[in-house]
């Protein structure tokens, strides 16, 4: 009893894993109980996925993972709940891609939820150009500029990094600094337009 | 530009794959540990419920692709048969169906005549299935002519000191229904859909179209 409850402590032990594989719906039962609600946190608040919609592709990722755990390489480079994480991600990322003509904008705060087309070729440039900055950053540097821009605490992100809230804090914001005085410089302003 | 339009770019490129944002094990770790922001219990509980319908019809249908001799059988036993390779208990079928276990039963055993079922519980129970109308005719054709049979082996067995149907066990059931199946294809009669049949088929079709189910149509 004692061990076939300990299964069930950990995802990522080999043993639910083979559970997992077998095809056991306890297994299955367990992962979704205990998955669904980060799932949707994740797909929401880190993903930017409107509610409605997080439910939806948080009941997509996990029915994808029942679909193909077997793919899933065990000892692999990550964790069964990364590789979970990571479909979530890729689902996310879908969703924003896809044309909606029912998508109406009506917060600013997430300027990439707006209507199909509404923006595409704007930011082209732009991106390009802060591709490359990013991609002259170092791993943690550039780890912090994103998971900061996704509003996550500097008390989370600093020891993902490595680094104490405080240096977290310190070095994100020299990196902004630095980024955008670097974009005012490389990319010249709009001309406004003449009037009268 | 300043920093929050800096921020709101990174986070947009983030959410459409143009800026690649890593996941490893100690992120997920402390993702997990510290979730961010409030996701409720009903907001849980429904993604979980949709889930759970997803894998049903997914098990339903793989079911129905295993039956091979579908068209012969009586519609209940199809029934049955499918439910049951797919490892779905009477009761979540008639969660599904908004009706009790009890009316799931009785047409399983052939109780019910499919002609008496409502063409709405006949369509949600095609849809369930995923089976469409060509082989549902056939298979309520089958139905009508194994009860036949079933009541005069009832009767036969009643008159030589038999059990009553509500004291015989579902294994007695099933034999009587195999044995029906079996003298029904012996005796190979017409193979015309009975009038009553016919109605209550028209009323599904009729039902289905409504639906704009033309899937189910053939």
């Amino acid at each position: 009893m004692g061990s076939a409850t300990a299964i069930y402590d950990d995802l990522n032990s080999p043993a639910f894993i083979k559970e997992l594989k077998s095809g056991s719906l306890q297994a299955l039962e367990h992962l979704d109980r205990t998955l669904t609600q980060h799932l949707i946190g994740f797909l929401r608040f880190v993903m930017n996925v409107p509610e409605a919609d997080a439910e939806e592709l948080a009941s997509d990722v996990l029915f994808a993972v029942s679909s193909h755990v077997n793919t899933f390489l065990q000892g692999g480079s990550a964790k069964l709940t990364t590789w979970i994480f990571e479909i979530a991600k890729n689902r996310a990322i879908d969703f924003h891609r896809k044309p909606r003509l029912d998508a109406v904008t009506i917060d600013d705060k997430f300027p990439d939820c707006g209507p199909a087309g509404s923006d595409a070729g704007r930011n082209k440039q732009f991106l390009s150009w802060l591709n490359g900055e990013l991609a002259k950053l170092g791993e943690a540097d550039r780890a912090l500029l994103l998971w900061r821009a996704k509003e996550i605490a500097y008390a989370q992100v600093g020891p993902w990094l490595g680094m104490s809230e405080g240096a977290a804090r310190t070095r994100h914001s020299r990196l902004r600094a630095q980024l955008t005085s670097a974009a005012k410089a490389a990319i010249p302003m709009e001309e406004k337009p003449q009037h009268g | 530009m300043d920093e929050k339009i800096l921020d709101k770019a990174l986070a947009s490129g983030v959410n459409r794959g143009e800026i690649a944002l890593e996941l490893n094990d100690t992120i997920v770790d402390s993702l997990l540990e510290h979730p961010v922001g409030q996701v409720s219990v009903a907001a849980t509980e429904r993604t979980m419920a949709r889930l759970q319908i997803r894998r049903q019809d997914a098990a339903l249908a793989r079911a129905r692709e295993l039956i091979s001799d579908a068209q012969s059988l009586p519609f209940g036993r199809f029934m049955e048969a499918v439910r049951e390779k797919a490892g779905i208990t009477r009761i979540q079928i008639a969660r599904r169906l908004k009706k009790d276990e009890e009316y799931i039963s009785r047409i399983e055993r052939g109780d019910l005549n499919p002609a008496s079922i409502p063409a709405p519980d006949f369509a949600d129970i095609m849809t369930l299935l995923h089976v469409g109308l060509g082989s549902i005719s056939q298979m309520v054709v089958a139905s009508t002519r194994i009860a036949e049979l079933k009541h005069t082996y009832r009767a036969s067995a009643r008159s030589h000191g038999g059990l009553r149907h509500d004291t015989r066990t579902a294994d007695v059931e099933r034999a009587l229904d195999a044995f029906a199946r079996k003298m029904q294809k012996k005796a190979a009669t017409s193979s015309g859909v009975p009038p009553e049949m016919n109605a209550c088929l028209t009323r599904v079709r009729d039902e289905l179209e409504r639906r704009g189910r033309k899937d189910l149509l053939v």
